[in-house]
């Protein structure tokens, strides 16, 4: 008995198992044949005979089990084994495209107002002198149109240089109370290594009952904007001039790369100019025919930003579709 | 505009103020700073005595100078023209770093012995004069032999650039930043003493003026002998720090006052004038255009429009200070379309007014540096009626959005410039100083005294809103656009940003639609950039072709842009490039992924738009269209789109491998809310057939068909092989797959042979096709 205990515990496969089952419990088996001889056995033996046999037979059932248990373990785990990978071999490099960071920091922008209840309006790229300039206390002879070198058409239409004719289209269209952004994009004669002929604004306006809206709202809503986006900077306001605010002012944070101690960036100054802003010029509400009202506009470029959040060096690489560099915001 | 710390300190005393506070007050007030560069003359640059200037023997273009320098007289070999005995001038002595790899040591030119460097202006760091060494003159101080010239404190200045905006013409002088800054420090404003040299002859016999009644200028006209004038090196030198000395002195002093107060000036000289005798005339009258001219023996000036040059060594002239509203001038200019010259950027900004207090100045600084003025003078001044307005400051207060007492308004508003009278309760009176052209309403005041108390100390407040629904369209599209712009990225492609520019050649070359030639742009900034684009693909073929150039192996884009059609009418494109690999090189492909094809491509668009069914083309529209692998994009039973292989010889022109490109009407892009249908709960069988069909049929044809046939036991068929060999010839073995499936029990045999022998018969009986032997 013990020699086929034995032998169980030492079978190194479930095939050796099954044929020691058979060689014991099998038809043919040496248990089998011990209870074959149980006829043979007188009555009153039987029993003690038969209880024998039958604990030995759970014996060497219960150690077949058992070992079977343990050989269809072992033997799923070298199967297993075969199916062993390095997993190190795992090529990381992302097969997915990439958002481009001008239309990231745009959506980033364009989200942000949005969560402030101010809604999203739309122009045309073309536009006509009345609502890129004339309507925005831009009269034609104004020197300030210098500042604005424009594309024109042959057909005396031009491409818009600001989003701020949205502005006069959306206040055509609609009623006070207002409040919008227009983002999009605009064009300018210039190309060098600070200009690009054609780049991105978002233009805000808030509008609203005489005497209601004042430049202590302007400078909530964007210092609140600017934190948002650029983290813990200071917020710096300078008095400027734009012919459709009036008081106006441009607006700087300081430099998010020296931390405002002066680097090559900020030209030294320590400040960045990131916005444009200012209580509209009753000329701008005169154009579309509004009376007792209030409101404040500003304006910002998106490239300016994406390359200040991002560290982009050089403008005109924002239009190469140059996958150095795209493919970095992947 | 660029002002210097000493020259400012002429003005308002600032000596107890850092260049520092300075900027920033500049920046605070609405002056913006642009650059700061603080001048500092090297060590050990002292002032010398040429004593003697002998030719040096072996070198024609070197003098051998003694240069006395108090203590020590050294010997210097310089190769200036213009040196000469008597000189006092700037020496750099032996051991001097006049930069960071420029150190001044003993030498032997041309076997004579210097010991030492006698300097240009350039040379020692101050702004760039003539082509030869710089002449010391006691205008920066009594000249003492052997001290460092960096003691002299009017070397050592700081010059500041601000950039000015367009309302500011008052800030385009000296004497107007000087104004701002002495308002902001509370500062008394130094107005000069008028001390003039007179010459023995009046003006009255020198001078005659014949001015026509209807100019719109005020003018003066004094007569200067300039005989014994010598402009001294310290007005030189702020001359030369804002960038416009000239060769000759009288245009340089000229430049000098314009820039100390503001006053636009002209010099006619003697022989220009329409002489008669001694009696120098100048004719004043209108142009052709209506501008305001001085005539002498021709055209010699156009008031505020083109200055008179002067080119000769004459030394009698007749000096005009003149003053022009700036917004007459400037609509004329635009009206006229007429060019006008440097003069007009002062002069339309709004050059200072006061130009009797100009002339004045003027002929006190000529005549300090040696000038003799001749007695009397002719004006034909328009009396310009200063604008006052009343303001209410409770108005005031609320643009601002915090109470400013009204008593600090007045004080600012005095200080400014501003004559101000109290008009009860919250109202003043003010007048607005001519120099002031820019403020005409409240908002302009406003300003005035948001800029002087500081935009910083103004408290911001939350806006209180009331809510409003603000989704409309251009909401939704964005929605839109992001969520397409996040499938494109995560099947692969790259979004880019290209010129909504192109070149009209190339549109055209390529058989791309251009804007009719009428209504194309007037005033391109480059030719590859003339006109507006009518496709996002010429872009992206080329930014593929770029990333090819670079070494890359797989080039996925997409924008989502505007295009303009022939009549310049702007809608939005989807576009998309593909060009080769269709994955990464890896070890499971060996290194050697396949390209992609016109199939693979197709899908990964489909992901990214959603549903549509694709046609071939009818008539292909331009040449970047491959012949045989095209098709339009169908939505709804309309073409929104084309899809197509680069045609190859595109593609090899501009370097590209196999390329896909694609174009979809971005509007006609569906972004629907779902709504489900029922699905069925019971099973599903599949079943293939394969059917023999030439291959002349479009597939679309045989799709169209099952389609027709409305089983809705067919949940869905599609291809899954296909086989042609030479005994099929001109046909072809297609296999479909079709998945089986009943709304309200599970699909017997019968069910299924009923439905596949539907199909058949229904191919059989349409195109003749049926099962393969």
């Amino acid at each position: 008995m013990k020699e086929w205990l034995d032998k169980i515990e030492s079978a190194d496969s479930t095939q050796t198992l099954e044929n020691l089952r058979v060689e014991t419990l099998g038809k043919k088996g040496v248990l089998t044949l011990e209870f074959s001889k149980l006829k043979d056995i007188p009555n009153n033996e039987k029993k003690a005979f038969a209880q024998n046999l039958n604990e030995q037979k759970s014996l060497i059932n219960n150690a077949i089990e058992k070992r079977k248990e343990l050989l269809v373990q072992l033997e799923l785990d070298r199967k297993l084994e075969t199916e062993k990978i390095d997993v190190t071999k795992f090529n990381n490099n992302l097969s997915c495209g990439a958002v481009h960071p001008v239309m990231d920091t745009m959506d980033r922008v364009i989200t942000y107002f949005q969560n402030l209840n101010f809604s999203v309006e739309e122009g045309p790229l073309v536009e006509d002198d009345f609502h890129n300039f004339e309507a925005l206390n831009l009269p034609k002879y104004h020197p300030a149109r210098d500042m604005q070198d424009t594309f024109y058409n042959k057909d005396y239409t031009l491409l818009r240089t600001h989003t701020s004719p949205v502005q006069i289209r959306t206040m055509l269209q609609q009623s006070a109370p207002i409040r919008m952004i227009a983002p999009g994009t605009v064009f300018r004669r210039d190309f060098d290594i600070t200009h690009t002929p054609m780049f991105h604004q978002v233009e805000g306006l808030v509008v609203d009952k005489a005497d209601k809206i004042s430049f202590a709202n302007l400078k909530h809503v964007l210092e609140e904007f600017l934190h948002h986006m650029f983290g813990d900077v200071d917020v710096r306001f300078r008095p400027s001039f734009f012919p459709f605010t009036e008081p106006s002012a441009e607006v700087d944070i300081s430099c998010v790369f020296c931390k405002g101690k002066g680097c090559r960036v900020c030209s030294h100054t320590g400040w960045l100019e990131v916005l444009g802003c200012g209580i509209v010029d009753e000329n701008v509400f005169k154009a579309v025919g509004y009376e007792n009202v209030s409101g404040y506009a500003f304006g910002l470029g998106i490239e300016r930003f994406a390359m200040l959040i991002h560290n982009i060096g050089d403008l005109r690489s924002l239009f190469e579709s140059d996958l150095r560099l795209l493919g970095q915001f992947k | 505009m660029i002002i210097t710390r000493t020259w400012i300190q002429e003005f308002i005393d600032i000596s107890n103020i850092s260049t520092d506070d300075i900027c920033k007050t500049l920046n605070s007030i609405g002056l913006e700073v642009d650059s700061v560069n603080k001048i500092k003359i090297a060590d050990n640059v002292v002032v010398g005595y040429v004593s003697k200037k002998e030719k040096h023997p072996d070198a024609d273009k070197l003098s051998v100078c003694q240069v006395d320098l108090g203590e020590q007289s050294v010997q210097i070999v310089c190769g200036a023209k213009n040196v000469d005995q008597g000189q006092y001038v700037p020496v750099a002595v032996v051991g001097c770093k006049l930069s960071k790899d420029f150190k001044i040591k003993k030498a032997k030119l041309r076997g004579v012995e210097s010991h030492g460097m006698i300097c240009s202006s350039n040379e020692i760091g101050l702004p760039k004069l003539n082509d030869g060494i710089l002449e010391l003159d006691d205008s920066i101080g009594e000249l003492v032999l052997g001290k460092e010239l960096n003691e002299y404190k009017l070397f050592n200045d700081d010059i500041i650039e601000i950039e000015l905006t367009a309302n500011r013409g008052d800030c385009l002088s000296i004497n107007g930043v000087a104004r701002e800054l002495s308002t902001y420090y509370n500062l008394p404003f130094n107005e000069f003493e008028k001390n003039l040299n007179y010459n023995e002859t009046g003006i009255g016999q020198v001078l005659e003026i014949e001015c026509d009644s209807n100019t719109d200028s005020s003018l003066i006209y004094k007569g200067v002998d300039f005989t014994e004038f010598k402009l001294p090196i310290l007005q030189k030198i702020r001359i030369g720090a804002i960038d416009k000395f000239e060769s000759n002195d009288i245009q340089n002093v000229i430049n000098y006052v314009t820039h100390s107060n503001g006053v636009l000036f002209n010099a006619y000289a003697k022989h220009e004038t329409d002489l008669t005798g001694d009696l120098l005339t100048l004719h004043i009258k209108k142009d052709k255009e209506g501008f305001d001219s001085v005539y002498g023996k021709e055209l010699l000036s156009t008031i505020g429009v083109e200055s008179n040059k002067i080119n000769s060594d004459e030394t009698i002239y007749i000096i005009e200070a003149n003053y022009t509203d700036p917004d007459l001038l400037a609509k004329k200019i635009f009206e006229k379309k007429r060019k006008a010259g440097d003069v007009f950027y002062k002069s339309s900004r709004g050059s200072e007014p006061h130009i009797v207090k100009g002339i004045d100045f003027f002929t006190t600084v000529v005549s300090s540096f040696g000038a003799k003025i001749y007695k009397g003078s002719e004006s034909f001044i328009e009396d310009k009626q200063k604008i006052t307005i009343d303001i209410n400051t409770k108005k005031v207060n609320s643009i601002i959005g915090q109470t400013v007492p009204k008593a600090k308004v007045e004080v600012i508003l005095k200080s400014l410039g501003f004559k101000v009278k109290d008009g009860g309760n919250s109202v003043l009176s003010i007048q607005i100083p001519l120099y002031r052209h820019d403020i005409k309403n409240i908002a302009d005041v406003t300003e005035e005294i948001v800029r002087i108390i500081g935009i910083d100390n103004i408290k911001s407040k939350p806006l209180v809103i009331e809510e409003v629904n603000r989704i409309n369209s251009a909401s939704k599209n964005i929605v839109k656009k992001n969520k397409i712009r996040s499938k494109a990225i995560s099947t692969g492609f790259y979004e880019t940003l290209t010129y909504v520019f192109s070149s009209r050649q190339n549109l055209q070359k390529y058989g791309f639609e251009v804007v009719c030639e009428d209504k194309d742009l007037l005033n391109p900034i480059t030719n590859e950039l003339n006109t507006f684009r009518s496709t996002l693909l010429l872009n992206l073929v080329e930014a593929s072709s770029s990333n090819f150039k670079l070494g890359l192996k797989r080039v996925a884009l997409f924008e989502i842009g505007t295009v303009f059609d022939k009549n310049r009418d702007e809608s939005k494109k989807i576009s998309f490039i593909y060009s080769g690999d269709k994955e990464d090189e890896s070890f499971e492909n060996s290194g050697k992924p396949d390209e992609l094809t016109f199939f693979e491509f197709a899908k990964k668009i489909l992901n990214v738009t959603g549903q549509f069914e694709i046609e071939p083309m009818e008539s292909i529209t331009n040449k970047f269209i491959h012949p045989y692998q095209n098709g339009n994009i169908i939505l709804d039973g309309e073409i929104v789109g084309y899809i197509s292989k680069l045609h190859p010889s595109i593609a090899s022109e501009f370097d590209l491998p196999n390329s896909f490109i694609c174009e979809i009407n971005f509007d006609k892009i569906k972004d629907e809310l779902v709504v489900t249908e029922p699905f069925s709960r019971f099973q599903s069988s599949k079943r293939d057939l394969s059917i023999i069909t030439p291959k002349s049929i479009a597939y679309s044809e045989i799709k169209n068909i099952i389609n027709n046939i409305k089983d809705k036991n067919i949940k869905q068929f599609n291809l899954v092989d296909i086989y042609s060999d030479e005994k099929l010839g001109e046909n072809e073995s297609l296999t479909i797959r079709f998945v089986l499936q009943k709304d309200d029990k599970t699909m017997e045999e019968s069910d299924i042979t009923a439905t596949m022998d539907t199909i058949l018969e229904t191919l059989n009986k349409q195109l003749g096709i049926g099962l393969r032997q």
